[in-house]
């Protein structure tokens, strides 16, 4: 009789649980798309801050090198005022190199975009720094186009420079979340579908804390003493700047997943040539 | 001796830019703005301008379309630290309204005047 009454129970509040479900899935992605507007219109505000920032500082930063120029003209070869006055230029040097990241991070300039083989270019920047990393840090390269109908190249329209630096930044943060006996980043390159390459840098670290995760992409937020907090927000603005997409996957002590979407090269002239 | 106007808002930039200039052997001018440079140029011609982008009561855009309307052959060169307010980079822009040549500040003394020199021995 139990098993009876559990049993019809069962059948009935079935379709009630089927829909309470259905309107807890809506419910989620319904805030998962709110958190997404929210985080865009707030990255968009802080894009639109950084650019008045950069270029107000840059004139300061123009003035300061330039009378410093004029003002070594005046002194003698032998003074020791010449040495410390140099010294304003290495100080003028790092301040630009701040104020080039953080105009990054809301910069449309789409200069210096060309055909770029990304498997090529990720291959160039991995070499680089495979030489910085001890050798307790295994660094995996996966580059898949198995299918033939697929390019190798894995092209893109995009600026090197910037998409290299982005590349550069990623593998970099995976090592830093690293333990000290070290582990593995792997870097995988694959299409995966739509007109999409996707690059993904995948780290065994300690990962990230869930209160951490919604606060990742915005400019001076840090967890780490010595960093300024600007690396992931310039990599969200470049590769918005490129028509693609940045998302983060992490569980804390399993390690972070950063996949970054870019249109393939054809997609994205098809993209622009629409517009 | 070749004659340049600055334009530029910023009295720190406008007079760094002066000494810069007059010590690379150059006679200059100034305004501080699109308005006054675009009267100081038709009241007395010079061979090159250097305008800034974002300034008061005329900007460096529409100062360029406005001069390069007249005066097809005029050679400018643009400044500029970047976008204000916003995130677009407005450099490319005025070159494709007619300057010569963009330049991004923070620039060296070098980066100027090796401009200035491209820019003057270039044929219109």
């Amino acid at each position: 009789m139990d098993q009876r009454r559990k049993a019809r129970v069962s059948t009935r509040s079935s379709p009630r649980v089927r829909r309470s479900s259905v309107r807890l899935k809506a419910c989620e992605r319904h805030l998962e798309r709110e958190r997404r507007v929210l985080q865009a219109r707030k990255l968009s505000a802080i894009a639109a801050l950084a650019g008045g920032f950069a270029h107000d500082f840059n004139n300061m930063l123009a003035a300061i090198n330039g009378f410093t120029e004029l003002a070594l003209d005046d002194i003698p070869a032998d003074s020791p005022a010449r040495e410390n006055l140099t010294e304003v230029f290495a100080g003028v040097k790092k301040a630009r190199h701040l104020v080039d990241q953080i105009h990054a991070i809301g910069s449309r300039n789409r200069r210096g975009f060309k055909t770029v083989s990304l498997s090529r270019l990720l291959e160039d920047r991995l070499s680089h720094l495979r030489t910085r990393f001890p050798s307790t840090v295994q660094l995996q390269t996966n580059v898949c186009s198995a299918v033939p109908t697929q390019n190798p190249d894995f092209p893109i329209t995009a600026n090197p420079d910037e998409i290299g630096l982005v590349i550069e930044h990623l593998v970099q943060n995976g090592f830093e979340a690293l333990p000290a006996s070290g582990g593995r980043i792997t870097i995988e390159l694959r299409y995966p579908g739509s007109g999409q390459i996707e690059l993904s840098v995948k780290d065994t670290g300690s990962g990230i804390a869930p209160q951490v995760m919604e606060h990742l992409f915005e400019p001076f937020f840090t967890t780490r003493q010595k960093a300024r907090g600007l690396g992931l927000a310039m990599c969200h603005g470049i590769v918005d700047k490129h028509r693609g997409s940045i998302s983060v996957q992490s569980q804390l002590g399993h390690g972070t997943c950063v996949k970054i979407c870019l249109p393939q090269e054809d997609a994205a002239n098809n993209g622009s040539a629409t517009k | 001796m070749s004659k340049i106007l600055i334009i530029e808002d910023d009295d720190q930039i406008r007079k760094m830019l002066r000494q810069m200039l007059e010590r690379g052997g150059y006679e200059v001018f100034d305004a501080p703005n699109g308005k006054d440079g675009n009267r100081a140029f038709r009241k007395n011609p010079v061979d090159l301008i250097i305008t800034d982008i974002f300034m008061p009561e005329m900007d460096g855009l529409e100062t360029i379309i406005e001069l390069r309307r007249d005066f097809p052959q005029l050679k400018i060169i643009a400044i500029s630290g970047g976008a204000r307010g916003g995130s677009f980079d407005f450099l490319p822009i005025a070159e494709s309204f007619g300057a010569a040549k963009i330049l991004k500040k923070p620039f060296t003394r070098e980066e100027i005047l090796n401009a200035v020199k491209e820019v003057l021995e270039a044929k219109a």
